[in-house]
């Protein structure tokens, strides 16, 4: 294949969870302006941004630029991406069958013999690496080696402006998307953080934009976008290195302002002075912080490395110096990192309790809790077996990124010999909630863009919440099933003991239960036990789950709404036919109490025994192996019904005692209905109640006669 | 293959199914996951149906997300991610606020 102007596609898969993407892709505009100077033409696609025109399609985007791309870079930034950019190589490969696909970005870098997917990985800087590809292109010589050296940008000065007329397509309709604008003016962080993947990318030298042509940079983007409804986040991973250039910088920005809210930019502590502050308040900047723990001893064993000896005291200066100028400031701490103890977590909690919560005029900054995530082409990484040696950490699920549920294995890790996972979460989540929920109530900063770190505050508060809990223990409940090969009999007896589960499930169901009389039973109930190992983490949704074979447990309301209709209370008898594993029984058994008692049938024989396992702690509560329409219930006054019919069988009515109830789901011209039939001596009432959705009976004989028809 | 592979496999299958609906690029799941059951929610309408089974193939467009809750992840986020509140599908005034975390750099070129 030879070109001599080579058509290259360059692709931002988007982040898996991020909710917004930011605008401007900066580190893919600087590869295509690259590109463009070496002769080839170029389109980028934003797959976030795309979102925001409509339904994403690759074969329409392919399309677009003509079908005849020759070379396709697709980034993979991140590991949590790595899956993604996978499958997006498939479907290349299927529409572009004979265009080169490459990929590059940390999780590329970091371990480029894993994206099997892509005939090229380009490590480190993307730039003369895909310039590499097009002169290949241009020459038809196909480079044999499928991984390309990696060659940093020594200077981005010798690069070209940024070329965001490539992202015009996605002008008028970012601001539906991307929460926020994004762009560089330097590159690398010398420093060497242990947690870190920086050093993926080779060369970490600090290289920057001269100060000038970075004010010029921000005012390009200005231009094009007009940033006087964003905010910027300027991405580099260590902004101003250089004493003499983050000065110069600041001051230029001061004499030049562009028109965002605020700007936003990571910063190291150690490198900060009174005097920078007071020019990021002329320059309408906010600086980031990457604390990462309030224990001195703990931050040796990170490597935190510069002025460690008085690291937390600067932090304190700097929060005093923000209050004075009324500059905002974030911080993040990790929880559980490698080497961590229970003293350091809570050596690190007393330290930022006293650092926001201390000054009584309010606090200038927020901070963020993280978990430790083992990063690819870390240090730790890198010297896993170093830490692990000396530290007692171990590391669940190594390469992590290869599964589904990557938020959950990428923490999974045990910070020490003494610290636990288990107990690392408990940690987090008992010492710092009160500091994020201090932090909001004492929130001082007043000026441009309050909302934009109001948000980062609450987003905060809301990854503590009991539903958050439930997530991670319900996935370390899984995931250790799976791993350790235990028998389904075996993970329900773990669940059993399994406290902090418990109680997180208990917490976030006070949170979920729907308002009803009853919903004391939904709170008191753990669903979590009745629901498959898989669906442990969403068990105190207010939704139904599936349970396997078509069989399902419904919704939290669901069972509100029928027991309400039978007005069910103390002392009744119930039937529940289809009772699934259970758990409308439980449920049902506590609002009838110990007067009361519940009878579940249910025709799944596999299903009834655990029901009657699962529904042990409930002695007035029966499961019983057997179909509905045997009437083995004959003589029950109140009878709830948890799958769809077509009609409410009359031998059911006649089932029936007098002065009985039945409520069942019946399916309608327009839907199910759900539906009370009252029967006393002399007549049969029949009252639709709602619309609803269940599953339909499974009866062979309701099944076989369906078919018949 | 083993019970324990294939729950494995499936979580994965589920997992990129969800990651590539969220971009709207559609996926192919792998491995065969439960079948798409519709189940009850007792909710009016059927609106409120969601399927429990894998992606649909490729080519198909965003959806409601409803079939995979993402959004409840808790969001292992690439530094100084937004957060997910400014994400509607109106033009908006609202930034999402900043999270300074550095266990992650930012991106580079490439």
């Amino acid at each position: 294949m030879k070109r001599d102007v080579p058509r290259v596609l360059l692709i931002w898969p988007g982040g898996v969870f991020a909710g917004g993407g930011n605008f401007g892709i900066p580190q893919i505009l600087s590869i295509a302006a690259a590109c463009r100077r070496a002769g080839a033409e170029v389109d980028v696609v934003d797959l976030d941004l795309e979102r925001a025109l409509g339904p994403v399609d690759l074969a329409k985007i392919v399309a677009r630029g003509g079908g005849n791309y020759d070379l396709v870079g697709v980034s993979c930034y991140s590991s949590y991406d790595y899956l993604k950019v996978c499958a997006i190589a498939e479907r290349l490969r299927e529409l572009l069958p004979r265009a080169w696909l490459a990929t590059g970005g940390y999780h590329a870098s970091a371990r480029p013999g894993e994206l099997a997917a892509y005939d090229y990985v380009v490590p480190g800087d993307g730039e003369h690496g895909m310039v590499r590809l097009v002169h290949a292109l241009q020459t038809g010589k196909k480079p044999l080696m499928r991984e390309l050296p990696a060659e940093s940008v020594a200077d981005p000065n010798e690069l070209d402006p940024t070329p965001w007329e490539l992202l015009e397509r996605y002008r008028p309709v970012a601001r539906r998307v991307a929460s926020q604008a994004e762009i560089y003016l330097s590159r690398g962080c010398p420093y060497d953080c242990a947690f870190c993947m920086e050093r993926a990318k080779r060369d970490v030298s600090w290289r920057s934009l001269e100060p000038a042509r970075a004010v010029e940079e921000l005012h390009r983007l200005d231009q094009f976008l007009d940033l006087s409804r964003w905010t910027l986040f300027v991405a580099d991973a260590l902004f101003g290195m250089k004493r003499s250039w983050r000065r110069e910088f600041l001051e230029g920005l001061a004499r030049r302002p562009i028109r965002a809210r605020k700007i936003w930019l990571l910063i190291r502590l150690d490198l900060l002075e009174r005097e920078d502050l007071a020019l990021m308040k002329r320059a309408n900047v906010g600086p980031g912080f990457g604390l990462e723990s309030g224990d001195p001893e703990h931050l040796k064993r990170i490597r935190k490395a510069g002025r460690l000896h008085d690291y937390l005291d600067q932090m304190m200066r700097v929060a005093e110096w923000c209050h004075d100028e009324h500059v905002p400031f974030g911080a993040n701490v990790i929880v559980g990192h490698p080497g961590e103890t229970e003293q350091s977590i809570r050596t690190s909690a007393r330290y930022l309790s006293k650092l926001f919560l201390d000054d009584p005029r309010g606090t200038m900054g927020f901070l963020s809790v993280d978990p430790f995530r083992l990063y690819p082409g870390s240090p730790i990484d890198e010297e896993r077996d170093v830490w692990e040696r000396d530290t007692g950490m171990k590391v669940h699920r190594l390469d992590w990124w290869q599964d589904g549920d990557q938020d959950f294995l990428s923490e999974w890790v045990d910070p020490s010999g003494s610290l636990d996972f288990l107990t690392a979460h408990r940690l987090r989540h008992e010492l710092f909630p009160p500091i994020l929920r201090g932090i909001k109530e004492r929130y001082a900063y007043q000026g441009p863009a309050r909302g934009y770190f109001m948000r980062s505050i609450d987003e905060q508060l809301d990854l503590i919440k009991p539903r958050r809990q439930l997530r991670t223990l319900g996935l370390h409940h899984l995931w250790k099933g799976l791993l350790g090969g235990l028998e389904p009999a075996a993970q329900r007896r773990a669940l059993l003991v399994d406290h902090d589960l418990a109680a997180a499930a208990r917490a976030a169901r006070e949170q979920s239960a729907p308002s009803s009389p009853l919903r004391d039973a939904i709170v008191k109930v753990p669903r979590e036990r009745f629901v498959r190992e898989e669906d442990i983490a969403y068990s105190a949704d207010d939704r139904a789950l599936p349970l396997g074979d078509g069989a399902t447990i419904s919704a939290l309301h669901a069972y509100l709404t029928s027991f309400t209709a039978l007005e069910l209370a103390p002392g009744d008898d119930l039937v529940e036919l289809g009772g699934g594993s259970g758990y409308g029984a439980a449920v049902a058994a506590e609002i009838v109490g110990p007067h009361g008692s519940v009878r579940t049938f249910e025709i799944d024989e596999a299903l009834a025994t655990l029901a009657g396992e699962l529904l042990e702690p409930w002695p007035n509560a029966r499961a019983i192996h057997g179909d509905a329409h045997a009437l083995g219930w004959r003589g029950a006054k109140k009878v709830s019904v948890a799958f769809a019919v077509e009609a409410i069988p009359p031998a059911w009515i006649d089932a029936l005692a007098v002065g009985g109830s039945l409520v069942a789901p019946v399916v309608g011209p327009t839907g199910q209905v759900l539906t009370r039939i009252d029967k006393s001596a002399t007549d049969v009432h029949t009252h639709a109640l709602e619309r609803v959705l269940y599953v339909r009976d499974r009866s062979p004989a309701v099944v076989s006669a369906g078919a018949a028809e | 293959m083993t019970d324990t592979k294939k729950r494995i496999l499936a979580r994965r299958a589920k997992f990129v199914a969800a990651a590539l609906a969220a971009t709207g690029v559609g996926a192919c799941a792998s491995v065969d996951e439960e079948p798409t059951t519709k189940v009850d929610t007792g909710v009016a309408g059927d609106t409120s149906v969601k399927d429990t089974g894998a992606e649909p193939c490729l080519g198909v467009s965003a959806d409601s997300g409803e079939r995979f809750d993402t959004s409840t992840d808790t969001a292992p986020m690439p530094c100084l991610d937004p957060a997910p509140e400014d994400t509607g599908v109106a033009d908006t005034d609202v930034d999402a606020g900043p999270a300074p975390c550095l266990k992650m750099p930012p991106p580079d070129a490439g």
